[in-house]
């Protein structure tokens, strides 16, 4: 009985140890993977050689020499040759003058007035830095907004508030209602493109009250000043007759 | 011998001699033992002289196993020690590039300020240029209208004169002809005077302005 004991237990120890008797093979020659787990980047870094990321590169400072005076305002470019700003921006010009975001003039070949709001179109003879994309709808109260343009006519400047609601155009220079910001703008900001949390524009920046509010022409004014042939007609020069 | 009413369990057992005899059941002095019990301890002996065979024929493998890992697990350190020497090297260099990484993005925000900064300078100086411009014109209307303001207003004063002569030696003129003359120095020199107070107006109210 303690034979077959003994015999039970050595067996169990020989089969258990099986493993044991394997013998190392050669070295492995490179134990660095060939394939290592790629990091994702902490970020989408800059849009463009410059620097400058695409809000800043699509806007558009915009020099009005009337007849006997001065005047700036901002614009942005929808597309190569074409920007968006106000009407008021353009009026009364004797010559319109842009410069980009680095200092480089465009030369101007034709403007364009909407009757019903104060937008305006300019085509440009020289092709336009960048372009942005227009917003499929208007913000809601409570959206995040980011203007971007040159208020007093000073640097490039961009600012962030949120959408506060709509309201109807104080000024009647817009047919519908416009929106209200807490954006800060001053003067030389107008025209400036408004835009939401993913770049798109939602909005035209085009006059401030007291309290430091901006009203802005919703993207679906301007949709429809676009779509429209009809809505814009030639900007007429200033004379000093 | 055979002790009277025994059982022997073993049965009667045949001696060399031919004789039956029957085991003692109760021996009084050591008997011999039995062949049975040597045949066990040889199988004993032989088990275990197998049993060492073995241990050390498996103690001979462990042995030679254990010198094959030993020498594998010091090929595989030494591998690992110069892919952690390499791997240092590549973090040190690795730091490096981001540290110049930092700089590099600190030197582009800084530079891209300074692109913006220049940028509104020229804008800047292009509004002044262009403000300066229209004053320039400006003042070129203003002294071709104080020129042509200046010799109207002569012109009155010289036909006024010529009227004052003409008074002087009033008979000898139709008195027609100097009414008429008057009133045309009249309106001479009301035009004049319009110009002169509109020239002044426009000197009063300035040149160009700015604003957005």
């Amino acid at each position: 009985m303690r034979a077959r004991t003994a015999l039970a237990g050595l067996a169990v120890l020989l089969l258990t140890g099986c493993s044991s008797f394997t013998l190392p093979g050669e070295p492995p020659t490179d134990l660095v993977p060939s394939s290592a787990p790629v990091p994702a980047p902490s970020s989408t870094g800059n849009l463009s050689p410059d620097g400058f990321d695409a809000a800043q590169r699509m806007s558009v400072r915009v020099r009005n020499i009337g007849c006997g005076s001065v005047s700036t305002g901002s614009g942005f470019a929808i597309d190569e040759n074409t920007l968006i700003t106000n009407r008021h921006v353009v009026a009364d010009s004797a010559e319109l003058q842009l410069s980009t975001y680095d200092g480089r003039d465009v030369t101007v070949a034709t403007s364009a007035s909407a009757a019903l709001s104060d937008l305006a179109l300019v085509r440009t003879a020289d092709a336009l830095p960048s372009a942005t994309r227009l917003g499929e709808a208007d913000p809601a109260p409570g959206d995040p907004i980011t203007v971007v343009g040159y208020p007093e006519g000073g640097e490039l400047t961009v600012t962030s508030g949120r959408v506060i609601g709509s309201t109807p155009d104080p000024l009647n220079s817009n047919l519908g209602e416009v929106l209200l910001t807490d954006a800060a703008v001053e003067p030389g900001s107008s025209g400036s493109a408004v835009l939401d949390s993913a770049g798109a524009v939602v909005g035209v920046v085009y006059a401030k009250n007291q309290a430091g509010q901006s009203f802005v022409v919703p993207v679906s004014t301007l949709r429809t000043i676009l779509a429209d042939e009809t809505a814009l007609v030639p900007t007429v020069a200033c004379s000093d007759g | 011998m055979t002790s009277a009413g025994a059982e022997d369990p073993w049965g009667p057992v045949s001696s060399a001699l031919g004789d039956t005899v029957a085991p003692a059941s109760h021996p009084s002095h050591e008997a011999p033992k039995p062949p049975a019990r040597s045949r066990g301890l040889r199988i004993v002996a032989i088990v275990l002289a197998v049993l060492l065979v073995a241990a050390c024929a498996l103690a001979a493998f462990f042995w030679v196993r254990s010198d094959r890992w030993a020498a594998y697990a010091a090929q595989v350190e030494s591998d690992a020690g110069a892919i952690g020497e390499d791997l240092a090297q590549l973090r040190t260099e690795h730091d490096g590039t981001v540290a110049e990484l930092s700089t590099v993005q600190e030197q582009l925000s800084a530079s891209q300020q300074r692109v913006t900064e220049l940028a509104a300078e020229k804008a800047a100086v292009g509004d002044d240029r262009e403000a300066q411009r229209q004053l320039v014109d400006y003042q070129e209307r203003v002294s071709a209208a104080a020129g042509s303001v200046a010799t109207s207003l002569n012109e009155c004063i010289n036909r006024q004169q010529e009227l004052l002569g003409y008074l002087d030696d009033a008979a000898a003129y139709d008195p027609d002809d100097l009414v008429r003359f008057r009133d045309q120095v009249d309106a001479l020199c009301a035009s004049a005077k319009s110009a002169n107070d509109s020239l002044q107006q426009e000197l009063a109210r300035g040149a160009t302005g700015t604003g957005g």
